[in-house]
């Protein structure tokens, strides 16, 4: 009787120290080499990088979402060629799809079990940066001679906090206008003009739109809902703002209800029926109606650039900025590299060896000849073989007046909220004032709501 | 030397019990129970997951109910998915069980055919649904293209867009018309040999023996329903995001917004609480009110 229990006690114990294997699996594998590295864990967030760089075998660890496709293919070249270069540093690489791969970093960061080198969100960088969760990457720069001047102005500020840079940017977007250059000219209008104003654009609409015999839309000359202008971009090119110096939501100044309406007067040409007809077309996955000739103009990210290339080779097509009506603007969002706080300088040190090599000239050359993205080192943007193309010029010049949605604390995703105002005026022909006012007053509370919890 | 006494039966039969059971209870305390409870905790603090939380007492909950519009409308959309959802999957479900149940050549393959869809996954559901509902270029609006029937936006019109996904989570009634076919098979054949006895038609044998019987079965369906239709969130997060103007900004997905996106967490777990709490009334309800409509064979009837 006693045997039966012992044996009992023992099944008891070995399954219980089978489930405690589980969560500590991942430690084990980010850090057999650097144990006895560790024992200057400060307490300030910024890597100290006074010594010169160690040489002393090293694993570090990177995230990123590129899980298919030509840009997986690249990362593992390029890891492979970094590691040829740097041999005492082993880098283990994880790609999560996009929809995951949120929600496993930002979890993993506060566990501690974190990556040592992440690609992340440029726009979220300040929450970051100010609980100390990355790490900043002055000093590295300053003693590698790292030139801030090779990458977009606009991406480096918005990675500087408090006077301070943290991490180096990789790759971002841009949007701007997509005009079909035959149907310009089929509709007499001069295909080397785009329109570069509201009134333009909007009389060139009318002459590009095609209705056919049953009311429904064959053919649509521009419209806010397509695309990727979304509200917020439009309102900045009235010089509109959402959010004034002392952080206090304007939503609904003079200026964006002037957009939010414009966009009203556009959609009702056609109608809420005819437009949500179309829309269900339009929304076809991954298939822009301008692709399919449904849509004359369209304002899109750049990555429709590299799509045309694709599927539309023979489209007569052209570039332009967003038709403005106070002030050149476009949207920009992006992905950062940063440097995980996992309190170890020496597998920092090597994570920051790895951000200086993607961010390279060079490699990021490659990277756009792979991925066709944006990115952000001008030098590579520039290449002279990118900048033969005319329209791949235009899109680069539109980083000079491109812009980030700031960084609200209290409402990280305020711009999510803005979505559901567009569409209720445009798909539902809702008031554009109610609905504006009301975003106002929930963006208010949020933040007197926030002020509460600090 | 006194020897020990030895245990009661009782006794060591019962530590024998615990001592199986304690991996399962170890496991749930571990995996479901602290974090529950933990949750419960987070729910009264700020906490954006790269700060220790921060006590801020009822703020959250004072939030929710009184300055929250879209926590109203989130909940309105679901419970509106729940009340859709259910009656419309138990009425099917019961009928397609009744279907398969007949004697006909080759009902086994027809009942694997109507099962398989309720296991695909989620995702892979979504974006074939996607494509489905969409315009021009979807089959349900091609179809009605044939009759001249302009069909809406699916799921970018406000008002089609919850009724689609009513319609997507049909499709895969197989899953409880599993359990229906189960009930139906428990019936006894007695009870229908006594109803033609008496002359009832088919459409009375199916209305006074077939339901009574099989009202259990509803019963476990109705809760699975209701408990998976608050859960609704798969289906929202791919193919709407949320929806045209909201319309599909259902309670699982604002909250995955709220922790994910806003980084508050301390917000979400109040969320959490309070979806915890409406479902377990809405249960308690279903189960007060079970003993007056189901009917369990060999217990005392009313």
């Amino acid at each position: 009787m006693k045997k039966k229990g012992f044996i009992l006690m023992l099944s008891a114990v070995l399954s219980l120290s089978a489930l405690s294997a589980c969560s500590s699996k991942n430690n084990n594998e980010t850090q057999p080499a650097s144990q006895g590295a560790s024992a200057s864990a400060s307490p300030s967030a910024s890597a100290p990088a006074s010594e010169a760089p160690n040489q002393d075998p090293v694993t570090i660890s990177y995230w990123h979402i590129y899980t298919d496709g030509p840009m997986k293919d690249l990362t593992d070249r390029l890891l492979a060629d970094f590691q040829a270069k740097n041999p005492h540093i082993t880098v283990e690489q994880l790609g999560v799809n996009f929809f995951d791969y949120w929600t496993k970093l930002s979890t993993a960061m506060a566990a501690g079990s974190g990556p040592d080198l992440a690609l992340n969100d440029t726009s979220t960088v300040p929450s970051r940066a100010k609980t100390g969760a990355i790490l900043s990457t002055d000093e590295f720069i300053a003693r590698d001679g790292v030139q801030l001047d090779d990458y977009f102005p606009v991406l480096v500020d918005r990675m500087t906090y408090e006077g301070k840079m943290y991490g180096m940017p990789n790759d971002t977007d841009v949007r701007v206008l997509y005009y079909n250059k035959k149907m310009f000219a089929d509709a007499g209008l001069d295909p080397n003009t785009p329109p570069a104003n509201w009134d333009e654009l909007e009389q060139y609409a009318d002459k590009l739109t095609k209705w056919n015999d049953n009311k429904m839309l064959d053919v649509i000359g521009f419209s806010p809902a397509l695309g990727n202008l979304h509200f917020w971009t439009l309102a900045w090119t009235n010089g509109g703002d959402f959010w004034d110096d002392e952080g206090k939501p304007t939503f609904n100044t003079p200026e964006n209800l002037e957009a939010l309406q414009w966009e009203k007067q556009i959609q009702d040409k056609y109608g809420v029926k005819a437009m949500s007809a179309f829309n269900s077309q339009a929304s076809a996955l991954g298939f822009s109606p301008f692709i399919a000739g449904k849509a004359a103009m369209i304002v899109d990210v750049n990555n429709l650039y590299n799509e045309i290339q694709t599927r539309a080779p023979d489209l007569d097509f052209g570039v332009a900025p967003i038709p403005y009506k106070a002030n050149p603007a476009s949207w920009s969002a992006g992905f950062s590299l940063e440097l995980v706080n996992n309190k170890d300088d020496k597998r920092a040190a090597a994570a920051w060896e790895l951000m200086k090599y993607l961010t390279s000239a060079e490699v990021q050359v490659q990277i756009h000849e792979a991925s066709g993205s944006l990115v952000s080192n001008v030098k590579a943007a520039t290449d002279p073989k990118f900048m033969d193309d005319p329209n791949w010029k235009m899109i680069v010049d539109q980083m000079e007046h491109s812009r980030f949605i700031e960084y609200i604390e209290a409402m990280p995703s305020w711009h999510g909220n803005l979505d559901p105002v567009e569409q209720a005026v445009l798909n539902s022909g809702k008031d554009p004032k109610e609905f504006l006012d009301g975003a106002q007053k929930d963006a208010e509370n949020a933040v007197a709501n926030f002020a509460k919890t600090q | 030397m006194q020897a020990r006494r030895p245990m009661k039966l009782s006794t060591k039969e019962a530590l024998n019990g615990y001592l199986f059971f304690s991996p399962g209870l170890i496991g749930f305390l571990v995996f479901m129970g602290f974090p529950i409870l933990y949750s419960l905790y987070l729910s009264f603090t700020s906490y954006n997951i790269y700060s220790p939380p921060k006590w801020v007492g009822l703020l959250n909950y004072k939030f929710m109910f009184t300055q929250d519009p879209l926590f109203y409308k989130s909940l309105g959309n679901t419970l509106y998915y729940v009340a859709l959802s259910v009656p419309l999957n138990t009425v099917l479900g019961v009928l397609v069980a009744v279907l398969m149940n007949q004697k006909a050549f080759g009902i086994r393959v027809f009942r694997t055919i109507y099962f398989l869809p309720s296991i695909v996954s989620g995702v892979a559901v979504a974006l074939l649904w996607q494509w489905i509902l969409d315009g021009n270029f979807g089959l349900i609006n091609t179809f009605l293209a044939n009759f001249g029937i302009v069909g809406p936006g699916w799921l970018t019109d406000e008002l089609w867009s919850k009724p689609s996904m009513v319609l997507m989570n049909l499709w895969a009634v197989g899953g409880t018309m599993i359990i229906y076919l189960a009930g139906l098979q428990g019936v006894p054949r007695s009870l229908y040999e006594a109803a033609i006895v008496d002359g009832a038609g088919r459409l009375r044998q199916f209305w006074n023996i077939t339901i009574p019987m099989l009202t259990p079965t509803i019963f476990f369906n109705v809760i699975m329903g209701v408990l998976g239709g608050f859960q609704v969130f798969i289906q929202a997060y791919i193919m709407t995001g949320g929806g045209p103007n909201n319309s599909t900004m259902f309670y699982a997905l604002y909250l995955y917004n709220k922790a994910f996106k806003d980084l508050q967490m301390g917000y979400a777990s109040a969320l959490a609480w309070v979806l915890l709490l409406i479902a377990m009334a809405l249960t308690l309800i279903i189960l007060k009110t079970s003993s007056k409509w189901v009917y369990y064979e060999g217990a005392d009837s009313k």
